[in-house]
C-alpha cells in the first residue's frame, strides 16, 4: 500500500472483508477433528487416571514408557498430528508408550489432595505398566505439572522408576519471571484448600492465551489471507482448540499445588509434603533428563534447572530447547531436535 | 464489520480469528485516513485525530482477551465481593492508561520516520508490538492481579457459602 492513495488502502481493505468472510463460513463449517492422531486404548480408568496404551510400532523389545502429563491441560497436544506427535517421536525410538490422561474433572473431584494424583494415580498407572510389560521400574516422562508430579513421585517411591524425563517442568517456583506466580498473588488458597471448589479451566485458558495475544492476532490475519498452508492450518485450528479447552482444576489439589509451590516454594526448600511424606529432591536415585525451553514464559528456564542443584550430578543431564513452553511439546522444531533425543535417552541401556 | 465493537464477544475456540480480522479491518480503516492526512501534509492532525480511536481499538481487544473471564464476572459472589467497585475501576483506568501510553508511543514512531511513509503491513507490525507491549504491562500490573484474585476469591467463597453448616 506504500505510496498508494487512501482510496486503493480502503479498496484494499473491502477485498480483505471479502476474505474474511469467506474464511468465517469455512471456519464454522470446519469440522476440526480433535484428539489423538495415533491408534491408542484406555487400559485402565481408576479414579482420576485414564490410562492410555498406543498403539505403534511392534512391542516386542520396546522399553515402556508412562507420559505424565499436566492437569491443567487436555493430554491429546502431545498427539496432535502425525506430524506433531511426541507420542510417534518416543515410538519411534523404540519405546512402548503408556499416557496418563486425566479424566474430566467433577464436582466430586474437589475434595482430592495432591496426594491423590502425585501418589495414587501414578502409582497405579506405573503398577498397571509393569504388570503388562514385565518390567519392574517403568520410565516416566512429566511435562509441565506433570513433570512436577513424577519428580515428586520419584523421590517418594524410589524403586519405581528406571529413567526420569523431565519436560518443561517447574521445580524453583520462585525463579524468573512467571506470570502463574504474579496471578496467584491475591488469591486465598487455604482458604480455597478449607472450603474446595473446582477452579473454572476458563481461568486457565486466559493464562495460556495471555502470553502475546497482539502476535496471535497478526498470524490470524495471515491466515484470514491465505497466506498459510493447509496442513499448516489445520494444525493452527487444532491448536486453537486446545488451547481454548483447559479443564477445571480439581479445588484442593490445585490450592495445595499454588499455595504449597507457588506460594512457599516448597519443593526446593525441601518442605514439600504429600500425604503427610516429605519430598526429599536429594531422594532421586534415577538417571533424569531434563529438557527445558530457553524462552518459557510459563515455566522460566531456571525454575527447570534448579533442579540441577539438588541432583546426584552423576545422574543429572540437561538437553536446552531455543524456543517457548508449547513449542517444546509441539513444534516441528522440537520434533526433529529434542523429542528423538529424548526417546533414544529413555530406551537407551535396555 | 466496519468496527471492532460490531463483533460478537461470545468466546469459543475460533472467535478470535474473526475478532482479529474485524480488528484488521479497522486498523486499516486508521491507516487509510493516516495516509489520507499525510497526503494533505497534516501530520500532526493525523496524531491528534487519530489516537483516541487507536485507544478505542485496543480497549476492545483487550476486553475481548478477557471476555473468557466475563461469565465469572457475572457471577452474583463475585458481584458481592467487598472493594469489587474499586478493583474494577483501577482495572478500568489501567487498560485506559496502558493503551493511551502505548498509543502515543506507537504515534510518535510513526512521526519520527518523516523521510518514510510506512506501508499498511509495517503500520500493522507496529501496532500490534504496541499493544503487546502494553498488554504485558496490564497483565503484571497490580489492579489487573487483584481482579483476578477477586474473581477466584469470588468463586471460593461461593463454595464456603454452599459447604458452611
Amino acid at each position: 500500500m506504500n505510496g498508494r492513495p487512501a482510496a486503493d488502502i480502503r479498496q484494499e481493505l473491502d477485498r480483505f472483508r471479502e476474505r474474511y468472510r469467506s474464511f468465517n463460513r469455512d471456519i464454522e463449517s470446519n469440522a476440526v477433528a480433535r484428539g489423538w492422531c495415533t491408534p491408542n486404548r484406555v487400559v485402565l480408568e481408576k479414579g482420576p487416571v485414564r490410562l492410555r496404551e498406543f498403539i505403534v510400532g511392534p512391542e516386542e523389545g520396546a522399553v515402556p514408557v508412562l507420559i505424565v502429563y499436566s492437569h491443567v491441560n487436555r493430554a491429546d497436544v502431545i498427539d496432535i498430528d502425525p506430524d506433531h506427535s511426541m507420542v510417534r517421536r518416543l515410538a519411534e525410538a523404540g519405546n512402548r508408550v503408556f499416557l496418563m490422561d486425566w479424566a474430566r474433572t467433577s464436582d466430586a473431584d474437589r475434595e482430592k489432595d495432591l496426594s491423590v494424583y502425585v501418589l495414587d494415580a501414578i502409582g497405579d498407572a506405573l503398577d498397571f505398566v509393569s504388570g503388562a510389560t514385565g518390567f519392574e521400574r517403568i520410565n516416566l516422562v512429566g511435562i509441565c505439572q506433570g513433570g512436577t508430579f513424577a519428580l515428586s513421585h520419584a523421590c517418594l517411591r524410589p524403586g519405581r522408576v528406571r529413567r526420569l524425563g523431565l519436560v518443561v517442568t517447574p521445580v524453583d517456583f520462585h525463579a524468573g519471571d512467571s506470570l502463574i506466580r504474579l496471578w496467584s498473588r491475591h488469591i486465598r488458597f487455604t482458604r480455597l484448600a478449607a472450603h474446595p471448589v473446582n477452579v473454572p479451566g476458563e481461568l486457565i485458558t486466559l493464562m495460556f492465551r495471555s502470553a502475546r495475544p497482539f502476535d496471535d492476532l497478526r498470524r490470524h490475519v495471515r491466515r484470514i489471507d491465505g497466506h498459510e498452508e493447509d496442513s499448516d492450518f489445520e494444525f493452527s485450528l487444532r491448536m486453537d482448540r486446545w488451547v481454548h479447552d483447559c479443564p477445571d482444576q480439581p479445588g484442593r489439589a490445585f490450592a495445595q499445588f499454588m499455595g504449597d509451590l507457588y506460594g512457599e516454594n516448597r519443593l526446593v526448600r525441601g518442605t514439600f509434603e504429600v500425604r503427610g511424606e516429605a519430598v526429599d529432591l536429594k531422594r532421586l536415585e534415577t538417571p533424569v533428563l531434563n529438557v527445558f525451553a530457553e524462552s518459557d514464559h510459563l515455566v522460566p528456564p531456571g525454575s527447570s534447572t534448579a533442579l540441577g542443584a539438588h541432583v546426584d550430578p552423576g545422574l543429572y543431564g540437561e538437553l536446552p530447547f531455543g524456543g517457548g513452553h508449547i513449542g517444546l511439546i509441539v513444534s516441528a522444531r522440537a520434533q526433529r531436535e529434542v523429542h528423538p533425543e529424548l526417546g533414544r535417552w529413555l530406551s537407551a541401556g535396555r | 464489520m466496519n468496527n471492532v465493537s460490531e463483533h460478537p464477544t461470545e468466546p469459543g475456540p475460533f472467535q478470535k480469528y474473526l475478532f482479529s480480522g474485524a480488528c484488521y479491518v479497522s486498523i486499516g480503516q486508521c491507516y487509510a485516513r493516516f495516509v489520507e492526512l499525510l497526503e494533505r501534509d497534516a501530520a500532526p492532525a493525523a496524531m491528534a485525530e487519530l489516537h483516541p480511536r487507536l485507544v478505542e481499538i485496543w480497549q476492545e481487544a483487550f476486553g475481548q482477551q478477557m471476555a473468557l473471564a466475563g461469565g465469572l464476572l457475572e457471577n452474583p459472589l463475585v458481584n458481592r465481593q467487598p472493594g469489587l467497585d474499586r478493583v474494577m475501576r483501577g482495572f478500568q483506568e489501567e487498560v485506559l492508561a496502558q493503551g493511551r501510553e502505548a498509543m502515543e508511543s506507537f504515534l510518535e514512531t510513526l512521526a519520527g520516520h518523516r523521510d518514510h511513509i510506512p506501508d499498511f503491513p509495517e503500520f500493522f507490525q507496529a501496532w500490534a508490538e504496541a499493544c503487546d507491549l502494553a498488554y504485558g504491562n496490564l497483565v503484571r500490573s497490580d489492579p489487573f492481579t487483584e481482579m483476578i484474585g477477586l474473581v477466584v476469591n469470588g468463586c471460593i467463597d461461593l463454595a464456603a457459602a454452599g459447604q458452611d453448616p
